[in-house]
């Protein structure tokens, strides 16, 4: 008894084991895309994007500004060690007078010690307040320190180069370089305004989309007064404040420019199922689960537009093959090598491919095969969970 | 290989040479004439420089002696002048403000006698070329009565050392309005304008005053009424040479406490501390500190408060209470304003239980912290300084601290157990050299205090001497960068 009870439930885990280890899956990472407001026509393929702001101050004229201030400091130079070498000529010219006049002070004092009586002589002696002589030492030169050039602080300007602001706007689903779309952003000077102790600010900054010649959309940004701080405007360091506002507002620019032409990269994850392939009974889908997720790894961050239906080509000929190996699935023999289980892999892989290409007519139809199967599939309860929720997301698409 | 070791060295040699190194070379060692003696270093050069010492805190003494004393390029002693403050009747006068102009120190002392019934202000110049003192001049005068009612004087020189200002507070007088009286001489002690006036305020004696001038000559008074009350008020008379004006500086939110004249790129403007009144009274406590709830800027040509900024959040301001402008300086458009509190008490020393006729000064300085603020008053940053500390008598002369703004960083000296250098506003981290001194001829060399309020610069040169100390022992220190 003792004997032969762990070695049915060693035989009863062997073969969970080696039916467990049939279905194998891989998750991949990728970018899916937000459909914008206002789609632009499908020969737009590239864009460009001008920034002007009323900043005109450049790293360049600073240093210019600070060189040239420097040069006369520099400049004057000269004349600081020249007069310092005068004054230093004067001092020498002086300074046997000083000795002798220092020699003098101290034949008087001495003249005048020794008229003392000796126990007043020895008590100033021992106070250490016997006349010395004390010469002046003969001065040497010293040179006045040259002026060392400092660099400007470039965090107490207002400094924006229109053209990197140009370049941070991205436009998802285009490319950079052409002009088949043009951006013309325009930002104006930062108003503050003082308000019950309150600042207030607004911005005015004009968005204009041009297609050639045609102004397609047109949008204004942060012109009305809006509220800033709850201190009063003397308080606050106004550039900090218009540097920031500069940066938020090329990023809602963009945020808006993306939202109504470009294609917005989400993140997303997809999850392939496949059999184990051991004994190579299931080549076809092997096959179809390396297109898939090769196809997947293409839809990077900047994948463009061309890719993203090169990606989607490659996953409907994938969705072919799933069709045809769904055919060959034997639901009711449970050693057959298409069976159930494999039938239910491919189901739920098409369900997701489906899903993930936003094609809502083929979604249903694999549901509803699925829902057909749902009997002889007999899903457990993980699986029951994630038809459901697939289900929800075809409903929702 | 070879391009990245030339690199690195290229870009060694290049931080190397922007790290500040403040290098130092001590004097031979020196004992004070008194411990009440308190010194400063006046015209220094990079050839030498003048002591000034004096004794400090010394009460109804009839003979107030000032001692100049010259050193040479080596910080020897050479030469010593000593002369005394001048006297009215048996009084000697006191000590107010020294000036120092070129080669010129002008000595500003007030003096008042019951016998004579004047209450004066004396100036004495002291000329560095030929070691002469000028005999004494009355820049000012008033006729008092008694001791107890003697009217003040308040003397303010101008950010350019160009003005001398004086402002006088006739004696009391019951159920009358102040009478003041205003002088204005130049660097020469030229008498520049001359004005008496019946101000609009009752003839009390509780009235805070502070009195600036400007490079112009133009007198800024400002007077705090009902100090301790919800009706505190600070009003700033305008005297142009010929009329005074009133202005109310305070607002419900905004009432000054120590401020002070500074010239910001032509214009005068008053820096300083405020409290923003919102309780009931301000809290006046001898012991903590009166309250101060951030700093402020106030342009004099505008009327017109253009900086007012309480302390931050991340500000740990709980000690920064009775702060005093202890420096302020405007390099290009940024005004670095360093507030420090300070404090002074002084009682009875107790030998047992027996209080002697001795007092003790009992002196709080610190904590303190550095207001960044740009020439428009936009505020831009307040960074925590100094903690506090208390200091007894003459110990006082280690508290506080010196900033000097060297190229684009401000450099503090002060002590945190011995002489230190801290930076800001810069990314350097200088390399200082503390002066290493032996106490008492001892063969261990040991850091030395430091005197902060010693410190002098001296111009074009990268140089600055002070006056360190351990002990009884001092030493002269030439500094340089």
């Amino acid at each position: 008894m003792n004997i032969k009870l762990p070695l049915i439930f060693s035989l009863f885990l062997l073969t969970s084991i080696s039916f467990a280890q049939r279905a194998q899956s891989e998750v991949v990472n990728y970018y899916n895309v937000k459909s914008p407001n206002q789609p632009l026509e499908a020969s737009v393929k590239t864009y460009k994007v001008i920034v002007e702001t009323p900043y005109t101050l450049t790293v360049e004229e600073l240093n210019a500004q600070y060189e040239a201030d420097f040069k006369i400091v520099e400049d004057n130079y000269a004349n600081v060690v020249a007069q310092s070498e005068t004054e230093f000529d004067e001092l020498l010219a002086n300074h046997d007078d000083e000795v002798a006049a220092a020699e003098a002070r101290y034949d008087k004092e001495m003249a005048h010690f020794k008229d003392l009586t000796l126990l007043e002589r020895l008590s100033l002696t021992e106070q250490g307040k016997k006349p010395k002589l004390k010469t002046p030492r003969k001065p040497v030169y010293v040179k006045p320190s040259a002026p060392r050039y400092v660099q400007p602080n470039l965090n107490d300007h207002l400094i924006f180069d229109n053209n990197v602001l140009a370049d941070a706007v991205n436009v998802y689903g285009y490319e950079k370089g052409g002009q088949d779309i043009l951006f013309i952003i325009n930002i104006s000077k930062m108003v503050f305004q003082d308000n019950a102790g309150q600042t207030f600010y607004n911005q005015p900054t004009t968005l204009k989309v041009m297609q050639g010649a045609t102004v397609i959309n047109e949008a204004n940004f942060d012109t009305e007064f809006q509220f800033l701080t709850s201190s009063s405007s003397n308080t606050i360091n106004l550039d900090r404040y218009e540097k920031n506002n500069v940066n938020k507002i090329m990023k809602n620019v963009t945020k808006y420019i993306n939202e109504e032409f470009g294609y917005i990269p989400v993140a997303s994850k997809i999850k392939i199922e496949f059999p184990k392939n051991k004994k190579r009974d299931y080549d076809a889908l092997e096959n179809a689960k390396i297109k898939a997720i090769s196809a997947y790894r293409k839809l990077k961050n900047n994948a463009s537009l061309a890719t993203r239906e090169r990606a989607k080509a490659e996953l409907e000929a994938v969705r072919t093959v799933w069709l045809s190996e769904l055919e060959k699935v034997n639901y009711t023999d449970k050693k057959a090598i298409m069976n159930k289980d494999v039938g239910r892999m491919i189901l739920f892989n098409l369900m997701r491919v489906d899903i993930s290409l936003k094609d809502k007519a083929k979604a249903e139809e694999t549901l509803s095969k699925m829902q057909e199967k749902r009997i002889d599939l007999d899903l457990n309860y993980d699986d029951k969970n994630t038809f459901t929720r697939l289900e929800e997301q075809v409903y929702n698409l | 290989m070879k391009k990245i070791t030339t690199l690195v060295l290229a870009l060694l040699t290049v931080t190397i040479s922007f790290a500040q190194v403040f290098n130092t070379e001590i004097s031979e060692r020196f004992q004070k004439e008194s411990a009440k003696d308190i010194y400063s270093i006046v015209f220094p050069s990079a050839y030498g420089f003048m002591t000034l010492h004096h004794l400090d805190n010394v009460m109804m003494d009839n003979t107030k002696a000032m001692v100049l004393t010259k050193y040479d390029q080596s910080m020897k002693a050479i030469e010593t002048k000593t002369f005394n403050l001048p006297k009215l009747g048996l009084r000697a006068a006191d000590l107010q403000e020294v000036i120092e102009i070129g080669n010129q120190l002008i000595f500003l002392s007030t003096v008042m006698d019951k016998k004579s019934q004047k209450h004066q202000v004396n100036a004495q110049v002291y000329n560095q070329k030929d070691n002469t003192v000028s005999d004494h001049k009355v820049l000012a005068s008033f006729a008092i009565e008694k001791y107890s009612k003697s009217g003040f004087f308040n003397i303010a020189i101008s950010p350019d050392k160009s003005k001398i200002a004086i402002f006088a507070t006739m004696p009391f007088v019951k159920k009358t309005n102040e009478k003041a009286q205003i002088w204005v001489y130049d660097n020469n002690l030229n008498l520049v304008s001359e004005h008496s006036e019946t101000l609009s305020f009752e003839s009390e004696r509780a009235y805070n005053e502070d009195v600036f001038v400007d490079n112009s000559g133009t007198v800024y008074v400002s007077k705090t009424t009902d100090i301790y009350k919800k009706t505190r008020a600070t009003h700033l008379l305008k005297y142009n040479g010929v009329t005074i004006e009133n202005t109310p500086l305070t607002t419900s939110k905004f009432q000054p406490m120590h401020m002070t004249l500074v010239d910001v790129n032509g214009q005068p403007m008053l820096a300083g501390f405020f409290w923003n009144g919102k309780k009931g009274m301000i809290k006046v406590n001898s012991t903590e500190g009166n309250d101060n709830d951030g700093a402020f800027l106030y342009s004099l040509s505008e009327n017109k408060l253009i900086g007012f900024h309480h302390w931050s959040e991340s500000l740990n301001a709980k000690d920064l209470k009775s702060l005093e402008v202890a420096d302020i300086k405007v390099i290009g458009d940024d005004i670095f304003m360093i507030g420090e509190k300070r404090l002074t008490k002084s009682e009875f020393r107790k030998v047992g239980n027996t209080v002697t006729n001795d007092l003790d000064y009992q002196y709080t300085i610190g904590a303190s912290v550095i207001v960044n603020m740009d020439t428009k008053g936009t505020l831009k940053s307040f960074t925590s300084l100094l903690n506090g500390k208390n200091f007894t008598n003459e110990a006082k002369e280690k508290g506080s601290f010196s900033a000097l703004y060297i190229e684009n960083g401000l450099y503090v000296f002060t002590n945190n157990n011995y002489i230190t250098n801290y930076p800001f506003f810069t990314d350097n981290k200088p390399t200082f050299n503390r002066p290493s001194v032996r106490p008492n001829g001892s063969s261990m060399p040991t850091s030395p205090y430091l005197i902060p309020h010693t410190v002098a610069t001296v111009p074009q040169y990268n140089m600055a001497y002070y006056i360190i100390n351990y002990g009884n022992d001092y030493w002269f220190t030439k500094m340089t960068w």
